[in-house]
C-alpha cells in the first residue's frame, strides 16, 4: 500500500512545540487587541467561492460531493467565511466586528515557494469600519504579529487596489488591453509594456505613465513625489493622496521604517478593493502575509459593508525560522527517573509527582539500558534511583551528585531546585 | 549588506551575461566560464553567482534562492513562473516557430507535435483552438518529422539553418525571443536599492550599445 499523499505531511512533537510557541504568542498580540477567535467550518459550499472574480480558481479547490449531490469545497481560504460569518450571524450586532483565526486552508496548488495544500493561516478582519485608522491598525497589527514571532524585520509592501483602475479609466482602453497591461504592470516588465504600447492606441502622454509606473515603487515619500508629478486623472490622484495620509500616520506612530510603497502591487485575491498589503521578513526574501480592504467582499450575502484584514502563513514563518536558526528555548526541564529493582517503584512514582507538580517533565523508566532513549527525548537530567540514595545526572555535562533518599523526600521543599542547580 | 545571488543559464547565455556585466562596470570573475565551480562568490560586489541548467534559473529565482536570473525567454514562456522580467538583454536572439516537412502531411487524426516546450505548446494551441498530441523530446527535435515520430515541431529558430539543411521549412514564426533578467518578487522589495543598482547599471550599458 503506499499511503502517501503529496502536498500534506504530518507534523510531528519537535515541530508541534515550535508550533505552539508560536500559535501562543500570535494569540496573545490578537487578544490585546480584542479580536475574538473563531473557528469556521472546513467544509464550505461551492457557491461561496465562486461568482466573485479573481477569488481563487476553480480548479485550485478541493471539491466533495456530500450525500444529496452538492458541491462542497475544502475552504481555500478564511476570509470568505468570515465574511458570510458577519452578513449572517452577526447581521445585527453593532460594528466594527473584529475576529480573528488560526486554522488551515486547502489548495490544490500554491503560487508560494512551499508547495503545501494544506496550509495554517493566522489573520484577523475588522468588518465595518472604513476608516482610515482601521487600515492602520491593520498594518500596525500585523508589524506587530510579525515581531512577536522573532521576525527580524518586518517589511511591509503597501498598494492600492483602485489605483490603477482609477489611472487607466481616462484612457480608454478595452478590457483586452486593460487586462494584458495589468498583468504586465504587476510583473514589472517595462520592456513588455514598452512593446505592447506600440499598437495600442494612446497618446504619448498617457503611454509615458504607463512605462513610468512599471519601475515606481519603493521608499513611500519618493514614490509619493513621482506618482504626483505625473499627469494621473484627477480620481487617481485623489487616490494618490489618501495613501499619503496613511504614510503620514505611519510615520506618526514610527512605523514607517518597516514599509514599502508599490502603486502597481496587485494581489491574487480579487476580492481586494482598496489598500492591498504584503508582509515580508527583510533580512530574507520570504513572503509572509497577505491582506488588505475587501469592501466589496459581503455585498454578495446582502448586506455591503466595508471591510479590512490580513493572514500570516504560519508554515512560511517557521520556513524562515529554520533559516535564522532561531532557537526555541525548551520552558520545562526533562527529567527520566530510573528504578532497576521493583520494590523501588513506590519512591520513583511518588518522586516524579512531587517533580511534576514543580513544574518539570518527568517519565519513569524501569531498567534505562542505554543512553538511546535519553537523547531521542531530549533528557536533560537523569535521576537513578537506589534503595537508600538517588544520583541526579545532567545529562550534556555529565556533572552528577548523591543524595540520601530520605533528605530528598523529607526536605522536598527547600532542596530540589538547589539540587538540580548544584549539576546545572 | 545582503550577498545578491544571480542565477546564469549554463552555456553561450552565460558567456554574453559575463560581457554585459563587465561592461557594466560589475566585475564578475574570468574564470567563471572555464572553470568546473558552479558557485562564484564576490566579496566586493557583494554578489554571488551560480550556475545552472538553462530550465532551473526560473526555479531557482522563484523560490528565492537566487534574486536575480539570467535567462532566455522561451525557458520563461515554458516554464511560467511568478516572477518580475525586468530587462530585455538583448543577446541571445532567436524566436519560437513551427516548422515541418514541405509538403506538410495530412493526418486523419490531430496533429502530433514535438517540442522541447510541452507545457507552452499546450498553452499555444489552447489559445488557437486546435486539438493536438504533444510530445516532449529533449533535443534534435528536427528529426521527429524526418523519422515520422511528429508533424510538427515547436522549437526555437534562430538562422534557420539547422531547419534548412535538415529538408525541413517555417510553417509559423510565434513569437521573438532573447535573454531576460528576471528578479525573485520578494527580493525586488527587500533587497530594492542594490538590485536597482544592478539594473540601472545594466540598462545604461544595453542603452549604449
Amino acid at each position: 500500500m503506499n499511503a502517501f499523499v503529496e502536498g500534506v505531511r504530518d507534523i510531528l512533537p519537535k515541530e508541534l512545540r515550535r508550533r505552539r510557541a508560536i500559535y501562543k504568542r500570535i494569540r496573545k498580540v490578537f487578544q490585546n487587541e480584542d479580536y475574538r477567535e473563531v473557528i469556521t467550518p472546513t467544509l464550505e459550499s461551492l457557491e461561496l467561492y465562486t461568482g466573485i472574480e479573481g477569488v481563487i480558481d476553480k480548479s485550485e479547490m478541493f471539491k466533495v460531493v456530500d450525500e444529496n449531490g452538492q458541491i462542497l469545497v475544502l475552504r481555500p481560504d478564511v476570509t470568505m467565511p468570515i465574511a458570510r460569518l458577519a452578513a449572517t450571524r452577526f447581521q445585527d450586532t453593532p460594528r466594527p466586528l473584529k475576529f480573528s483565526y488560526l486554522t488551515t486552508a486547502y489548495q490544490s496548488k500554491s503560487s508560494q515557494s512551499l508547495n503545501l495544500k494544506e496550509k495554517t493561516q493566522a489573520g484577523v478582519e475588522m468588518i465595518g469600519s472604513d476608516k482610515l485608522y482601521a487600515d492602520i491598525e491593520m498594518i500596525a497589527l500585523l508589524i506587530k504579529t510579525m515581531k512577536a514571532v522573532h521576525i527580524n524585520n518586518p517589511l511591509i509592501d503597501i498598494g492600492h487596489a483602485d489605483l490603477i483602475n482609477e489611472i487607466f479609466c481616462e484612457m480608454n482602453l478595452d478590457k483586452k488591453d486593460k487586462d494584458n497591461l495589468l498583468s504586465l504592470l504587476s510583473a514589472k516588465n517595462k520592456v513588455g509594456i514598452k512593446k505592447y504600447l506600440k499598437d495600442v492606441n494612446l497618446d504619448d502622454q498617457n503611454k509615458e505613465i504607463l512605462i513610468k509606473l512599471a519601475t515606481l515603487f519603493g521608499e513611500p515619500d519618493y514614490v509619493l513625489d513621482k506618482l504626483k508629478e505625473l499627469p494621473i486623472s484627477k480620481k487617481a490622484y485623489n487616490e494618490v493622496l489618501n495613501l499619503e495620509k496613511l504614510f503620514n500616520k505611519l510615520k506618526e506612530i514610527g512605523l514607517i521604517e518597516h514599509i514599502t510603497f508599490d502603486p502597481m502591487l496587485i494581489s491574487r485575491h480579487g476580492y481586494y478593493s482598496g489598500v492591498i498589503f504584503k508582509g515580508y521578513a527583510g533580512d530574507h526574501n520570504i513572503l509572509l502575509a497577505n491582506g488588505g480592504r475587501y469592501d466589496n467582499l459581503t455585498k454578495r450575502f446582502g448586506v455591503g459593508e466595508p471591510a479590512v484584514g490580513f493572514a500570516l502563513e504560519i508554515e512560511n514563518v517557521l520556513d524562515y525560522l529554520n533559516k535564522t536558526d532561531y532557537e526555541f528555548k525548551a520552558e520545562n526541564s526533562r527529567v527520566v527517573i530510573n528504578y532497576n529493582k521493583e520494590e523501588n517503584f513506590k519512591d520513583a512514582y511518588n518522586m516524579a509527582e512531587i517533580l511534576r507538580d514543580k513544574n518539570y517533565i518527568v517519565e519513569i523508566f524501569e531498567e534505562l539500558k542505554s543512553d538511546d532513549y535519553v537523547k531521542f527525548q531530549g533528557i536533560d537530567f537523569k535521576i537513578e534511583l537506589e534503595e537508600k540514595e538517588l544520583k541526579l545526572y545532567n545529562v550534556k555535562t555529565k556533572k552528577h551528585t548523591t543524595i540520601n533518599k530520605k533528605d530528598f523526600f523529607d526536605k522536598i521543599d527547600e532542596t530540589t531546585a538547589d539540587l538540580f542547580e548544584e549539576v546545572r | 549588506m545582503a550577498n545578491i545571488t544571480i542565477a546564469m543559464a549554463k552555456g553561450r547565455l552565460a558567456k554574453q551575461a559575463v560581457k554585459l556585466f563587465n561592461n557594466s562596470g560589475i566585475n564578475l570573475p574570468d574564470d567563471m566560464l572555464s572553470s568546473r565551480k558552479l558557485i562564484f562568490e564576490l566579496p566586493q560586489e557583494n554578489l554571488e553567482i551560480i550556475l545552472v541548467k538553462p530550465a532551473d534559473v526560473p526555479i531557482y529565482v522563484e523560490y528565492g534562492t537566487a534574486d536575480l536570473g539570467i535567462v532566455g525567454k522561451d525557458t520563461l514562456l515554458e516554464e511560467n513562473r511568478d516572477l518580475y522580467e525586468m530587462l530585455d538583454l538583448k543577446f541571445g536572439k532567436c524566436r519560437f516557430a513551427l516548422a515541418g516537412l514541405p509538403e506538410g502531411k495530412e493526418t486523419l487524426l490531430q496533429r502530433k507535435v514535438a517540442t522541447k516546450y510541452p507545457d507552452f505548446t499546450r498553452r499555444f494551441f489552447k489559445i488557437k483552438g486546435e486539438p493536438v498530441e504533444i510530445i516532449k523530446l529533449n533535443g534534435s527535435i528536427e528529426l521527429a518529422p524526418l523519422t515520422g515520430l511528429a508533424d510538427t515541431i515547436l522549437d526555437i529558430v534562430q538562422t534557420g539553418r539547422t531547419l534548412k539543411e535538415n529538408g525541413l521549412v517555417v510553417y509559423e514564426n510565434i513569437q521573438d525571443l532573447s535573454a531576460r533578467l528576471v528578479v525573485n518578487k520578494v527580493s525586488m522589495k527587500t533587497y530594492q536599492k542594490q538590485i536597482s543598482k544592478i539594473i540601472d547599471a545594466l540598462e545604461a550599458e544595453l542603452e549604449e550599445e
